[in-house]
């Protein structure tokens, strides 16, 4: 009788076994096609919202997933990873990091020979551009109605911090940051004036671990200075 | 006792809300600073109806020549145009020549190492009288580009050590805006506002 009730059991967990994988499959599937759906979404209403009059995608890539794609500025595809957005936590957030990508991609189609030089300019000299794109990435937020103030508290969350950027490609995220926050106390204050970000965890660590940095805006604000700063 | 209990609770919460409270971090000195500025809450651009081919070309000239040199641009620095020629709509005259329009720096950068030239960003047109959101003008002008010639020497003087790099001093241009240079921008009539964008 044992025997039996075991036979059973152990068919009914064979035959349970592949009903739940197909489920979870599919529930990965329908979970990766609304995150791609979402993402789009996001994405195509920063691009309407700037009237950026360029064509671009966005493509969501699960960390499953094994084909590989041509990046931004060849295809004009913005490739969105699951650790690129693991850290948004909301969809201003999300808008944050595809700012910065449609600004890159917007480069990308500028300049002579459609945008070959200005890729091959963007790839050498990534540092000189890097500001740049995060200041283009505000003004594209703003206009899409999403806080500018959450491109800082992204990228305080996800972007490590280098030991020093003299020699580097790249620049120090704290330097961006800052440079970030410059830019929107110049163009968009409303934001730092009616600061919805002020009790976000990322946010605070931003203001603790820039203060030196903001001593340095606060002098040149009083001085009136024209000089830009030499951020650390 | 409950009046006891109850207002030693009160005085509890109000303890902890407090320490909570003392907690946050506020940037004082920027906070003070645009307490006493009455600030408008940026324009944005989110009901929009791109249906409407129909554009009205509007060309600028800037009136005062503006330069990457020398800090001589900033972020968010206003800029004044002037319109070069009547604009005709329906054979009526509907901007005058030499009627003022405002714009904003949209982002700058500096030239720079590889021959990378300066470039500004001019956007936000602004005509009084007409809606914001109905003009797409996007202005960018951009230093001389060396970057041509020194990649391909670069790439070429790397098998020699150390000689390649040095061609990383060959810095690019400035960017600069002239009253020569002729600003186009567009406006749209028919641009409605339709609701159609809700995510």
């Amino acid at each position: 009788m044992r025997r039996r009730i075991c036979i059973v059991i152990s068919l009914l967990i064979m035959c349970l076994y592949p009903v739940y994988a197909i489920e979870e499959d599919n529930t990965i599937i329908i979970n990766d096609r609304q995150l791609q759906n979402h993402i789009s979404n996001i994405g195509l209403k920063i691009l309407n919202s700037n009237k950026i009059d360029v064509r671009m995608i966005f493509v969501y890539k699960n960390k499953n997933d094994k084909i590989k794609l041509e990046p931004g500025l060849t295809k004009r595809q913005i490739i969105v990873y699951d650790k690129d957005i693991q850290f948004a936590s909301e969809d201003a957030e999300i808008a944050a990091f595809l700012s910065r990508e449609i600004c890159k991609t917007a480069e990308s189609y500028t300049g002579i020979w459609r945008g070959i030089v200005t890729s091959v300019q963007i790839k050498c000299a990534p540092k000189k551009y890097q500001i740049f794109f995060d200041k283009r990435a505000v003004d594209f937020m703003v206009k899409a109605g999403y806080n500018p103030l959450a491109l800082i508290t992204f990228m305080n969350k996800s972007y490590p911090q280098k030991r020093y950027d003299k020699i580097s490609r790249t620049n120090l995220t704290s330097k961006r940051l800052m440079n970030i926050y410059e830019y929107i106390y110049t163009k968009y204050p409303y934001y730092l004036k009616n600061n919805e970000y002020i009790e976000n965890e990322s946010y605070q660590n931003f203001l603790l671990t820039s203060i030196n940095n903001r001593k340095k805006l606060e002098e040149k604000i009083k001085t009136g200075s024209k000089k830009a700063i030499d951020y650390e | 006792m409950n009046k006891i209990k109850i207002l030693f609770f009160l005085i509890s919460f109000i303890a902890l809300n407090e320490a909570v409270n003392a907690e946050l971090l506020h940037d004082e000195f920027i906070e003070n600073k645009l307490n006493n500025i009455d600030i408008e809450e940026p324009e944005n651009n989110t009901q929009y109806n791109y249906e409407s081919v129909e554009c009205i070309p509007i060309k600028l000239k800037i009136q005062e020549e503006i330069s990457t040199k020398k800090n001589g641009i900033q972020d968010a620095q206003e800029l004044k145009f002037a319109v070069r020629n009547n604009v005709k709509y329906n054979d009526k005259i509907v901007i005058r020549q030499g009627t003022e329009v405002k714009a904003t720096i949209g982002a700058y950068m500096s030239r720079g190492m590889n021959g990378i030239p300066a470039s500004i960003i001019v956007d936000n047109f602004r005509i009084e009288g007409f809606e914001n959101n109905k003009i797409k003008g996007l202005y960018i002008k951009r230093g001389l580009n060396l970057s041509l010639l020194v990649f391909p020497i670069k790439w070429a003087l790397t098998p020699i050590p150390g000689v390649g790099s040095l061609t990383n001093f060959i810095i690019g241009g400035n960017a600069k805006i002239t009253p020569k240079d002729t600003v186009m921008i567009y406006y749209y009539p028919d641009w409605g506002t339709n609701n159609i964008n809700n995510i």
